[in-house]
């Protein structure tokens, strides 16, 4: 192609030449050249309207940057003026007084990025405290009709604008028509799913854990952290029975969220549910309901644990010792023991040693002992273990 | 010639508050100052050194995460600090994790909580923390 | 003889062309998917609060594992900076790799750092590490320092952390790194909120050379003033911010940055730990990570963050340059020759079908194919066999593509970080004409060389970056 005897000519003459035969020479050119010409000039505009675009947009973001600090500094100034008061009249009935709305209507809040920055201020106040603060921002909100607004938005297709909105309905603690959001929680974007999960767990009348009785599909971490959270902020709430929770036929991840919080709520009553799941396959979740029950500190779990032991794969193995060592009964120091002198892998010594030392003083005898009469490597762990700034985390 | 003077009076309460998030800070000093306590601010580790090694407080609260430091550094600046290491630290923070919670008693914090905080709830424990400091130094 | 020398430059004239195009076809792709994949991002951090991981006890612990070798005039500052991360559960573990200056006896110092009688066990095999330190201090309770023999690379440093670290998630990242305090927020989230098992995330990685850092945090961001750095910026944003947010979209990103990523130890370790005898450790653990995630037929994703989280200080000397390029042409080669059995084969799927045949075809024979084309020119030129309204034509088009595709890289990078003033932007615009002519030769030749490095299997060293530190901020009168 660069290769042509007949068009060789002169580099200066290169110029003249080309304007000579252009345009009637453009037919005669191959099809790839015009296709470089064309694209090169695409290129070109591409080129300039690149670099437009990015002092124009840069331009006008620091604008909108300016324009949006502006009127932040506004909206804080109000919320504190209205909504924040004094601390005495906080706790008296003054603080379900009405609040005055019209400074916030002269903000433009029907303007979508207004309202969207007015809302999100709104939630870092109820981010921030709860009570009677947080009641006022709530009462804000409805006042201003902001609910009406996302209530109407939320019957949108756009999938990023639902989600947002059941974000925002969730976090002002605005309830759904329980119907729509039923059917939402069986919807195909997994975002919509779960924020119409967390509503129903959170809106429910009764028990919030019915709810996760119906959940089929896996739930991701992320939804787990959530949801934990909404049982976590419940004021004076006792977790309700875990059983058919807590089963070998229910989704892992929906079982996992509940040993989580059969541990946070410190529910004994569980423990019985929990030994019953742990011969399930899913080895990371036989693992989990291990280690649930040594920070549930079960000690009627502790026979249980030693008797599976000799059956259960390394990995497993390694979460019984640390389970045995949390019950901190005082039963397994003979077991642990000999677990810690007769196995060959470090991992095992390493777990039993920790199990020992967290039984301490009940343990102490078998400490010394073992102190004093282990090799290099087991003297080495057990010191690790004892060493109170290695395991201060 | 008349010039103006701002005078703290001896008797109000002196408090550092330590939080880069300017809304927080903002929220609560007005709430704190109508209790008649007088409230300094401080955006990062830095500034809290700087006040803590300026001057002398009835109570520190503090975030656990600014920029510069973090809420156990500062726990330890002030358990450090030669003037008066009996500070008393109330910690506010999001973190509601158990071993950073007991970190944070480990290095000396008096109080922790979590947000979202109660009003009544984080104003009482205030009080009771600048009494009790009160009563310490006297 | 000379005939056939005619035919030959004239057909691998044709193949260069279409070569071209190809490389440009994927370019454009890229370009579209990388905006689809920043929208996507951003679109997920409206609806994803990241105060839900702060307030949330069950996020999951991460190690923050780096190595240093000779750090002494940073190390206290970037090791305060690490352990101020905004996030609930971390450690950070610093690996002391045989230093000869003062690096590891300013940790002791300034941590109040004793040393324990660390049951250490070589899950990982690495040089024998000789101390383990932690701190007196209960505010640094989360501080591990190892001290080590040296192990020549960084690869075996980072394996004798992995063997302490207690998460199951660890960030790799180099200890002169300035990491924004959201970094372990930034980059966990994918582990937990994606359909699949993510085995690695990383992040957009740029140059720290000018920009003012005080005390190990970043305080302004401007873009370096030296040559050198700037073509290296410009280069970054369009690795990062086009080419791995392209093949973020689908799930087809060929390596994680060694300078920050993040990791799921557990497939690491079952992977075999970081390679010390390869020159591109990141992209071999990546490969091996992949075969083992295929091999074991379990489904993963590496997902990749256009978010500016890491400022690194890049070569400012052609020296220091040269030997950072050769050696990652030395690492490229040695991947391809570790893994050429994946190459086009279906049982690795995406792995083996276009992560790895992109690489080798435009990655690694790029140097190649362009070398020769630079050839066949002189030669044309030389016995007058050109056709010059052509060959402008061709060098117009394969110009003004690649400035157009840098600048769109630029503009995508505005979409996400809006630090640098406006003409900073278009200073960088304005070098992205110049690279084509200036730097990006330069780049091919150093690739080459180290190509020819490692065939020759020439010995060679990592070196040591030679710190010039950071701007300083101006010292302001506190009022």
């Amino acid at each position: 192609m660069l290769y042509n005897r007949k068009m060789w000519l002169p580099k200066a003459a290169v110029l003249p030449v080309l304007l000579r035969t252009w345009p009637p020479a453009w037919n005669t050119y191959p099809v790839f050249i015009k296709i470089c010409f064309i694209i090169s000039m695409v290129a070109l505009i591409g080129i300039l309207l690149a670099m437009a675009d990015i002092y124009i947009w840069r331009t006008a973001k620091r604008r909108k940057d300016r324009k949006k600090l502006r009127l932040s500094e506004d909206i804080t100034r109000l919320l504190m003026n209205t909504v924040v008061m004094e601390p005495a009249k906080l706790n008296s009935g003054m603080s379900k007084a009405k609040l005055d709305t019209r400074p916030f209507l002269k903000l433009g809040i029907n303007d979508k990025d207004v309202r969207s920055l007015f809302v999100c201020e709104l939630i870092n106040y109820r981010n921030y405290f709860t009570g009677a603060i947080a009641a006022r921002v709530r009462q804000l909100y409805l006042d201003l009709s902001l609910d009406k607004e996302a209530r109407k938005l939320l019957y949108k297709k756009n999938w990023e604008t639902k989600s947002i909105v059941l974000s925002e309905l969730f976090k002002m603690d605005i309830e759904v028509d329980n119907a729509y959001l039923l059917e939402l929680t069986h919807h195909k974007n997994r975002y919509i799913r779960g924020f119409a999960r967390l509503s129903m767990i959170k809106f429910t009348k009764g028990d919030p854990l019915a709810f996760l009785r119906q959940i089929t599909e896996p739930i991701s971490q992320w939804e787990e952290f959530e949801i934990f959270l909404v049982f976590q902020q419940k004021e004076n709430y006792t977790l309700s029975s875990l059983e058919g929770l807590i089963a070998v036929d229910r989704e892992p991840s929906v079982v996992s969220l509940c040993l989580k919080l059969a541990v946070y709520f410190k529910d004994l009553s569980a423990v019985k549910l929990i030994m019953d799941i742990i011969q399930t396959p899913d080895l990371k979740l036989r693992a989990e309901a291990i280690a649930s029950l040594g920070k549930l500190e079960a000690s009627d779990a502790e026979a249980f644990l030693i008797s599976i032991y000799g059956a259960e794969p390394q990995e497993i193995r390694l979460v019984i010792l640390t389970a045995l060592g949390m019950i901190r009964s005082g039963n397994s120091l003979e077991f642990l023991e000999n677990e810690f002198i007769s196995s060959d892998d470090f991992e095992t010594k390493m777990n039993a040693s920790d199990a020992l030392i967290k039984q301490y003083p009940l343990s102490q005898n078998t400490i010394d002992k073992l102190m004093n009469n282990s090799a290099a490597l087991e003297h080495r762990i057990l010191s690790h273990s004892l060493n109170p700034l290695i395991n201060a985390l | 010639m008349h010039i103006k003077f701002k005078v703290t009076p001896r008797t109000m309460k002196k408090i550092l508050l330590v939080d880069n998030d300017a809304m927080f800070t903002g929220m609560v000093s007005y709430l704190l100052e109508k209790e008649q306590f007088h409230v300094s601010i401080a955006k990062d580790g830095k500034e809290a050194a700087s006040a803590l090694a300026a001057g002398h407080y009835d109570l520190v609260i503090s975030d656990m995460f600014m920029p510069y430091s973090n809420g156990f550094e500062l726990l330890n600046d002030v358990r450090k600090n030669k003037v008066n290491p009996y500070t008393p630290v109330m910690v506010v923070s999001d973190v509601s994790n158990e071993l950073s919670i007991a970190n944070c008693f480990r290095l000396g914090a008096d109080a922790y909580l979590t947000k979202p905080v109660n009003v009544p709830g984080f104003l009482s424990e205030i009080k009771n923390l600048v009494i009790q400091q009160e009563n310490v130094a006297a | 003889m000379r005939n056939f020398l005619n035919q030959f430059f004239t057909s691998y004239q044709n193949l260069v062309f279409i070569y071209c195009c190809a490389i440009y076809t994927v370019y454009a792709m890229l370009t579209f998917f990388s905006y689809l994949s920043i929208i996507a991002n951003r679109r997920r951090n409206r609806i994803r609060e990241k105060l839900v991981m702060i307030q949330s006890p069950l996020s999951p612990g991460i190690s923050i594992i780096t190595a240093a070798f000779n750090e002494e005039m940073t190390i206290i500052h970037n090791v305060r900076s690490l352990l101020n991360m905004n996030y609930p559960l971390f450690e950070v573990i610093i690996v002391n790799d045989g230093s000869t200056d003062q690096t590891l006896g300013k940790l002791v110092k300034e941590f109040q750092l004793t040393e324990v009688a660390f049951a250490y066990n070589y899950f990982i095999a690495c040089t024998e590490v000789q101390q383990v330190y932690k701190s007196e201090n209960p505010a640094c309770s989360n501080l591990i320092v190892i001290n080590k023999l040296n192990g020549g690379c960084k690869a075996d440093a980072i394996n004798a952390g992995i063997n302490v670290s207690n998460y199951p998630y660890f960030l790799n990242t180099d200890v002169d790194c300035i990491l924004d305090n959201d970094t372990l927020i930034q980059l966990i989230q994918p582990f937990v909120d994606d359909d699949k098992r993510v085995i690695a995330t990383g992040a957009t990685l740029r140059m720290a050379n000018d920009c003012v850092i005080d005390s190990g945090v970043l305080v302004d961001a401007k873009v370096p003033t030296q040559w050198l750095p700037i073509f290296q910026e410009i280069e970054y944003i369009r690795s990062f911010v086009l080419g791995k947010m392209g093949w973020n979209l689908v799930n087809a990103i060929p390596n994680v940055s060694g300078g920050l990523g993040m990791f799921d130890k557990e497939i690491v370790v079952k992977a075999g730990g970081y390679d010390p005898t390869s020159f591109g450790e990141d992209m071999d653990m990546m490969m091996r990570m992949c075969k083992y995630m295929l091999e074991t037929k379990q489904e993963y994703a590496i997902r990749y963050l256009p978010q500016s989280l890491c400022w690194t200080e890049g070569p400012s000397t052609m020296k220091v340059f040269k030997r950072q390029r050769i050696r990652w042409g030395r690492g490229l080669y040695q991947i391809f020759s570790s893994y050429y059995k994946l190459l086009f084969n279906p049982k690795y799927k995406m792995l083996g079908l276009v992560v790895l045949p992109y690489n080798f075809i435009f990655e690694f024979c790029a140097p190649f194919v362009e070398c020769l084309g630079v050839l066949c020119y002189i030669y044309l030129i030389v016995f007058h066999l050109i056709n010059w309204p052509f060959a402008l034509v061709l060098l117009l088009f394969v110009y003004s593509f690649s400035i157009l595709i840098t600048l769109l890289a630029i503009l995508w990078d505005q979409l996400v970080i809006r630090r640098y003033r406006i003409r900073e932007v278009l200073k960088l615009c304005m070098f992205a004409f110049i690279e084509p002519i200036v730097y990006h030769p330069m780049v091919m030749i150093f690739a080459l060389m180290g190509y020819a490095n490692q065939f020759r299997k020439a010995k060679s060293h990592w070196g040591h970056m030679e710190r010039k530190g950071f701007t300083q901020p101006k010292i302001e009168a506190i009022n």
